[in-house]
C-alpha cells in the first residue's frame, strides 16, 4: 500500500514548522518515497520564490564588511566546507556537517541527523532493546520533544496487535518488514498516520517488522478516559 | 565546464560586477527593461558558481545585498530584529562555505538559500527546546521514573489496566495525577489548584508513579 503524507503536513514540514519527531519521520519516508520527494521539491522551490518576492528588511551598517571579516577568519579547507565558524549560534548547536547532502538537506534539525543516518541505514545492534512482552520490544527514543514520545517498536514474525484506537495522532514510520491493518498492507518506507477515528488489530508481517511510532504525549488522554478517572477519583 | 561556457559565464561576471546589484524584481526597475525571472535565475547560478571556484567577493556581495534583506525578513517572523541580523550573517556564512555543494541542476539559488535559511530556523527553534526540556529536568529528578512509566501509558491497550491501579494510590497520590496526566496540566498549575509547593507535587508524582510501575510491572510478568 502506498501511504502518501497530505499536502498541508508537507507544507509545514518544508516549512521547518513541524516538530522534530514528526520531521524526522517525514524526511525518512520522502528518502524512500519518489512522488514525495518530488512534491517536497516543488514546495520548497515555490517557498524559495517567496523569500526572492518577500519585503526587504533593512540590513544593519556595515553588516557586509562584518561578514567578509568573519569569512577570512575562517578555516580554509581544499574542499570549501569546513566544520566550524564564529557565530553567535553555533556555540550553542551542535552544527552536524551534511557535506555535499546539503543540497538535498532535509528539514531536521541537524542534531538529529545522526539518528536520522542510523534510522535510515538501520542495525539492530545500533540500539538497547527492552523486551515489552515475548514478542514485542522497543527503544525510547529521546528527541527532546515535549509534544510527541517517540519509540522504536519490534515485533516478531505475525504478532497480533490486540485491537485498539487511538485516542490522540500516532504516526507510524515502518523502518523494516510490514503488517497489515483495515487499510491494508504498510511496507518499509510507509508512512501512516492514525487518529481517533482508526480502530484496527494490526498483524504483523512473515518477517517481523520494525517501525518508528511517535505518540501524542499521554497528556491526550483528556476526557477520553474522563468517566473512568472520575469513577476512582471519588474513592 | 567546457571552455566556452566559462568564458561565458566569465563575460556575464564582468557585465554584471559592473552593476555589482542583483536587480530587484520587475516591479522595482520600472521604465528600465529588468531580466526576466529565468534571466534572474541563471546569473544566480552563475554568481554561485564563481564564489564556490573563484572566492569572487564581487558575486557574494551581489548575492548578499539580493537576498540578505529577505533573508533577514524570513527569520523577522521568528526572531527579534537584531537575532535576524545575526541568523542572516550565519545563513550567508554558510552560502560562502556550502557554495561548492550547491547543485544547479536540481534547484534555484533563492530555494537554496531559503533551504539554509529554513535548517538554521529549524537549529535555532529546536536549541530553544532542548534549553527549556533539559530546565524542567534539572528541576527535578523525575524524569526517568516518568519514562519508563510513559512507556506503558502510551500503549493503548494498558490503560484500563493503568486506572485499575488507581486503587494502589493514595487520594493525595490520585490527585495529582489526575491533575497531571489527565487534565493535562503542569506541575506548576496542578500545585496551586491544590495548594501544595512544586516539590510536593514532584514528589507526590515520583511515589506515584513507583506505586504504579511496580503494580504494572507484577501484572505484565
Amino acid at each position: 500500500m502506498n501511504s502518501h503524507i497530505d499536502t498541508e503536513l508537507l507544507l509545514n514540514y518544508s516549512n521547518g514548522n513541524v516538530e522534530p519527531a514528526l520531521s524526522l519521520a517525514i524526511a525518512l519516508h520522502q528518502k524512500q518515497c519518489k512522488p514525495c520527494r518530488q512534491k517536497i521539491a516543488a514546495i520548497e522551490s515555490s517557498y524559495g520564490q517567496n523569500l526572492e518576492l518577500s519585503e526587504a528588511s533593512r540590513i544593519e551598517n556595515n553588516s557586509f564588511e562584518r561578514l567578509t571579516a568573519d569569512l577570512d577568519k575562517l578555516p580554509t579547507s581544499d574542499n570549501g566546507v569546513s566544520k566550524t565558524s564564529k557565530s553567535l549560534y553555533k556555540k550553542n548547536i551542535d552544527i552536524v556537517d551534511f557535506g555535499e547532502d546539503d543540497t538535498l538537506s532535509y528539514a531536521i534539525a541537524a542534531i538529529n541527523r545522526p539518528l536520522f543516518n542510523q534510522l535510515s541505514d538501520f542495525n539492530y545492534d545500533d540500539f538497547e532493546w527492552q523486551k515489552l512482552s515475548s514478542k514485542i520490544s522497543s527503544v525510547a527514543l529521546e528527541l527532546y520533544d515535549p509534544s510527541f514520545k517517540v519509540n522504536l517498536l519490534r515485533f516478531s514474525p505475525h504478532t497480533k496487535i490486540p485491537k485498539h484506537t487511538h485516542l490522540g495522532k500516532e504516526f507510524t514510520y515502518v523502518i523494516k518488514g510490514d503488517f497489515k491493518d483495515h487499510k491494508g498492507k504498510h511496507n518499509a518506507g510507509d508512512f501512516i498516520a492514525c487518529d481517533g477515528s482508526d480502530e484496527h488489530k494490526p498483524i504483523v508481517g512473515t518477517s517481523g517488522c520494525v517501525c518508528l511510532a511517535i505518540t501524542d504525549a499521554p497528556l491526550h488522554f483528556t476526557g477520553v478516559l474522563g468517566p473512568i478517572f472520575n469513577r476512582y477519583a471519588s474513592y | 565546464m567546457n571552455m566556452q561556457a566559462q568564458r561565458q559565464v566569465n563575460e556575464n561576471l564582468v557585465y554584471w560586477s559592473a552593476h555589482t546589484i542583483l536587480r530587484q524584481p520587475i516591479y522595482s526597475f520600472m521604465g528600465e527593461p529588468s531580466p526576466s525571472k529565468a534571466e534572474q535565475a541563471s546569473l544566480c547560478k552563475q554568481y554561485i558558481h564563481a564564489i564556490a571556484f573563484e572566492q569572487d567577493k564581487n558575486a557574494y556581495k551581489a548575492l548578499y545585498i539580493y537576498f540578505a534583506p529577505k533573508v533577514k525578513t524570513f527569520f523577522k517572523q521568528h526572531a527579534s530584529a537584531s537575532h535576524a541580523e545575526e541568523m542572516t550573517h550565519e545563513v550567508f556564512i554558510r552560502v560562502w562555505q556550502k557554495a561548492k555543494t550547491y547543485q544547479a541542476d536540481k534547484a534555484n539559488v533563492s530555494t537554496w538559500i531559503f533551504t539554509i535559511a529554513r535548517n538554521l530556523k529549524i537549529d535555532l527553534l529546536r536549541q530553544k527546546r532542548i534549553v527549556e526540556v533539559k530546565l524542567e529536568d534539572s528541576q527535578s529528578d523525575l524524569h526517568i521514573a516518568e519514562d519508563d512509566v510513559h512507556e506503558e501509558l502510551v500503549s493503548a491497550y494498558d490503560k484500563i489496566k493503568l486506572t485499575n491501579n488507581f486503587k494502589y494510590l493514595s487520594n493525595e497520590q490520585k490527585n495529582v495525577i489526575l491533575k497531571v496526566y489527565y487534565e493535562d496540566k503542569s506541575h506548576q498549575l496542578a500545585a496551586q489548584e491544590l495548594g501544595l509547593t512544586l516539590g510536593v507535587i514532584k514528589s507526590r508524582i515520583r511515589s506515584s508513579l513507583k506505586v504504579l510501575r511496580h503494580h504494572l510491572r507484577n501484572q505484565s510478568e
